[in-house]
Order: structure tokens, then sequence, then C-alpha cells
């Protein structure tokens, strides 16, 4: 997150921000999770999370309350996919086309032995990756470094940093999608 | 492109987007508002994005070093580090998928870190592998090397480890788990276990105890509830351990695998071995033992001096 010098300030001023923002939240929060309930009792986890966060400054209380709530509603639907879940494969994610035909998606004994382990099927995604894209891919996501200083060590902008990442997770997006469907 | 795949790519857009410096909260919101597809392909995406993260470890060690000449690759040790720290707040369930798929977690030249669920930790060590279901956290099974298990008990649901022949259920407890080729050992640091093996044999196992199989051969003795894993520390720590039962050990880190003479293999070991890059472990135990050490057609043979 950037730190805004003169916008720094303290927790408590997180909550008046909370209220100036409220709406736009939980329209947010409604939009993510499908259910203004759901979007409500998340609203309500945020309203006391901001009360326990520690004292200090924080740049850019605006930047800061977004990311928190984008946070937290990932975190909601983690759980959520948690409970019901486990039985979904990753072509299931997505509903059937109209007017195809639906497929057992159970493996025959043959595609189950065939079927590669996960970590197999990313691997060698990652090593089909065109070359840019993989390089970034490796950096940021495995190795950690921030966009900014994946931008910096290749000579590129952030926002081909953002586009060399989405590249590279449609092809893996794909390779999953493919497994499942052999 | 089918609609699906679209919705699919512009949902890889947005999860990159929105990991950026300037996140678009509202192009995002207004994004998922267009259709309920759209948050179930994020979704997806969030899942797939987890499980990378789940398996950070195992891909780093797969891959080449990244080629770039001006990279400097970020410490081992620190890397692991950040890997447990981040595997700690990552959902081992997100693993799900096709029933009966089973996932492999891989070390390559140095031990990884695994937090399959909120309480199963596992440090895997170097050059061993490890399987579990897609859907199923309570049991693993491992294929080869060595794994500790840090375990908090759940009386409801056990947890198992798999090694050949040889089950261990977890009774609340901290254990090792060897499986080298024929050989199987279950030693337990903390807690208890119950063990079973082939042909219904059962024992319950407590800290500081050791169970060793081979050949269908049971055997227990005491380890220093200390000395359990002992790799972890970079050391490997012997009390009267046959020598055939060491050799097939550091074979995990020697070049070369280690065989032992006939002659020699009933012999007993006490000792500790520091592992470093592992090249040198079946001269130190040739040295240690006095005995002779030769390299022959891929692997090194240990024998009696001539």
């Amino acid at each position: 997150m950037t730190v805004d010098q003169d916008s720094e300030e303290q927790p408590a001023g997180l909550r008046s921000h909370y209220e100036m923002l409220q709406p736009k939240l939980r329209r947010f929060l409604t939009a993510r999770l499908g259910s203004p309930a759901d979007a409500e009792d998340l609203m309500q986890d945020l309203w006391i999370k901001l009360g326990q966060i520690p004292s200090g400054p924080v740049g850019n209380p605006s930047a800061y309350l977004h990311k928190m709530t984008l946070n937290l509603a990932n975190d909601y639907v983690r759980s959520r996919m948690r409970q019901r879940g486990r039985e979904a494969a990753w072509s299931d994610v997505m509903i059937a086309e109209p007017n195809s035909l639906a497929v057992d998606p159970s493996p025959s004994p043959e595609a189950a032995l065939a079927a590669k382990s996960e970590l197999d099927i990313l691997l060698r995604a990652i090593r089909t990756l065109p070359e840019r894209a993989q390089q970034v891919f490796r950096k940021h996501r495995i190795e950690g470094a921030s966009h900014a200083e994946v931008a910096a060590e290749f000579g590129i902008s952030k926002s081909a940093v953002e586009k060399n990442m989405a590249t590279a997770m449609k092809h893996l997006m794909r390779a999953m999608q493919e497994d499942d469907e052999t | 492109m089918t609609n699906n795949q679209k919705i699919s790519d512009e949902a890889a857009d947005w999860h990159a987007a929105m990991s950026g410096d300037n996140p678009d909260f509202d192009g995002f919101t207004s994004w998922l508002e267009v259709s309920p597809e759209n948050g179930r392909a994020y979704d997806a995406i969030l899942m797939l994005d987890d499980t990378v993260e789940t398996n950070k470890a195992a891909i780093q060690a797969a891959l080449p070093a990244n080629d770039m000449g001006h990279s400097v690759r970020p410490q081992r040790r620190t890397f692991l580090m950040l890997a447990l720290g981040a595997s700690a707040f990552i959902p081992g369930a997100l693993w799900f998928g096709i029933p009966g798929q089973s996932v492999e977690l891989r070390a390559g030249d140095s031990p990884i870190q695994v937090a399959l669920d909120s309480r199963v930790n596992i440090e895997l060590d170097r050059n061993s592998r490890l399987l579990h279901g897609k859907n199923d956290f309570d049991t693993v099974e491992l294929a080869q090397g060595a794994a500790h298990f840090s375990v908090r008990h759940d009386p409801k649901v056990g947890f198992t480890v798999k090694a050949g022949d040889v089950s261990v259920i977890d009774l609340g407890t901290q254990f090792e788990v060897q499986r080298n080729g024929d050989q199987i050992g279950v030693s337990v640091a903390e807690g208890s276990v119950a063990v079973s093996f082939a042909k219904g044999k059962k024992l319950t196992l407590t800290a500081g105890q050791r169970a060793y199989v081979e050949n269908g051969l049971i055997t227990t003795s005491l380890i220093e509830a200390g000395s359990v894993a002992s790799w972890r520390k970079d050391r490997l720590v012997y009390r009267e351990t046959p020598l055939r039962q060491v050799a097939k050990e550091i074979s995990r880190y020697t070049l070369a695998p280690v065989t032992v003479d006939p002659s020699v293999s009933d012999r007993r070991f006490s000792g500790v071995l520091t592992i470093g890059d592992g090249h040198s472990l079946d001269k130190n135990l040739a040295d240690f033992m006095d005995l002779a050490r030769s390299e022959q057609g891929g692997s090194v043979r240990i024998s009696a001096k001539r």
C-alpha cells in the first residue's frame, strides 16, 4: 500500500472512513457474495475489526479499507467453499454451456490412473508459459516480489506486470480445467 | 472461445488488477454485478491462486533457478520460513477436486514444511515424497523418505500415516515416519501413536519409543525424544543402529546410493552425522566405523578393510 503522508491518521479515523464508504463497501460485498444478508454480516465483522487494529498511523485509509474488505470477502468465500465444495472439481466451477450435453463428471478408473497430481499439472503449465509471463509469475507469485519490484527488475510497467500475471493465471486455469475434463 | 472461457479470462484479469497498487474497486463491483457467473469464475481463480500458494515451496524446488543472470534468488532458509508462514493461513481443503485423485508433495534438496490443514503440520525431508487424497487430509501416504508430523489430536477423526503395510494413527502427537525402500521406521517425540503392521499386528508407541520393520520383522527400541527427526536440525543421530539401516537412511542425501557388504551390515553404529550438502556422509560413516568405501557402478559400497 502506498503511504500518503498528508492523509495519515490514527485508526480511530478508519471508522469515520467506514461511515463514509459504507454504501460502496456494502454494494461490493453484496455483488461479491451474492447475498445482502451475508454482506451485512461481513460489514459488521469489518466494523469490529476496525476497532481491534493496534494504534499507529494508517496511510491512505480509503485504500486500506477497500483492501480489508476484499480480503474479508475472499476469506468468507474460502470458508464457504470448504464447507460445501470438497467434491467439486475445477470444471464444475463453471456452469454448463446452454445446449451442451451433460457429461458424468466421475472419472473412469483409467482416467483416475492417468490423472496427474495437481502439482504436476501446475508445473507443466508453468513450464509452458510464454517466457515473460513465466518470469513475472515466478518472481511475483513464487518468490514473493511486489509488482513494483518485478516491474523494476524487468524494466516493464506495473500494468505490464498485471497483464503478465493475468496471462499466467489464464494459462494455469485452462490446464486445470483441461485436466479435469480428460 | 466459449462464453465460460471469456468469463474465466475476465476473472483472471480482475484478479491480477485487484492485486496491484491501484485496484479499481468500483469497476470490479460493476463487473461482479453483471452476473453471478462472474463471481463464480472469480472464486475459481481465487482457488487456483490458493493452490499455487499451497504448492509454492514445491514449485520453487521443482523449477530450475530463474535464468535471469542479475536476479538474486532469496536465501532458501528465508524462503522456507515465508512458505511456512503463508501456508498456515491457507485452508488445506482447497485441494478439492476429483474424488480419488491424489496430490503429491515432493521435497527436493532441502526440507519443505506443509500445513495440510489447521491441525496437521508436516516437515518433509530432502528427496522424500508424500501423497494425500485431494479430498482427504486425514490420511497421507509416505511414498519415500522421511517426514515429521505434528498433529493436534481430534478424538472424532484420527490422522493416519501409511507407509507400505504399516499404518500409524496419531493419538495427539509429534512423530516421525521413515520409509527407505523396504525399511520402515516410526519414532515418537511426544504423545503416542497406534501402529498397525501387516498380518494384524498392533503396537502403541509413546514418546521416546521407536519401531522398525524390515522384512516383516518388527524391532522396538528406545530413542531420545529430542533426537526424533533430527534431520530437521541438519543432523542424523544414531545409537546402536545396524549399518544397513544407516546406509539406507543416508542414501537420501548422498550423490549415489550407499550399499553395505553383508559381512558388515549387522555392525552397529552410534554417533552423530552432520548432513550438510549430504555428499560426505558415506565417507564420514566409513571413517567413523573404520571401514573401506569404494565406488561401484553408480553406487557406493561400504565393506571391511582388507
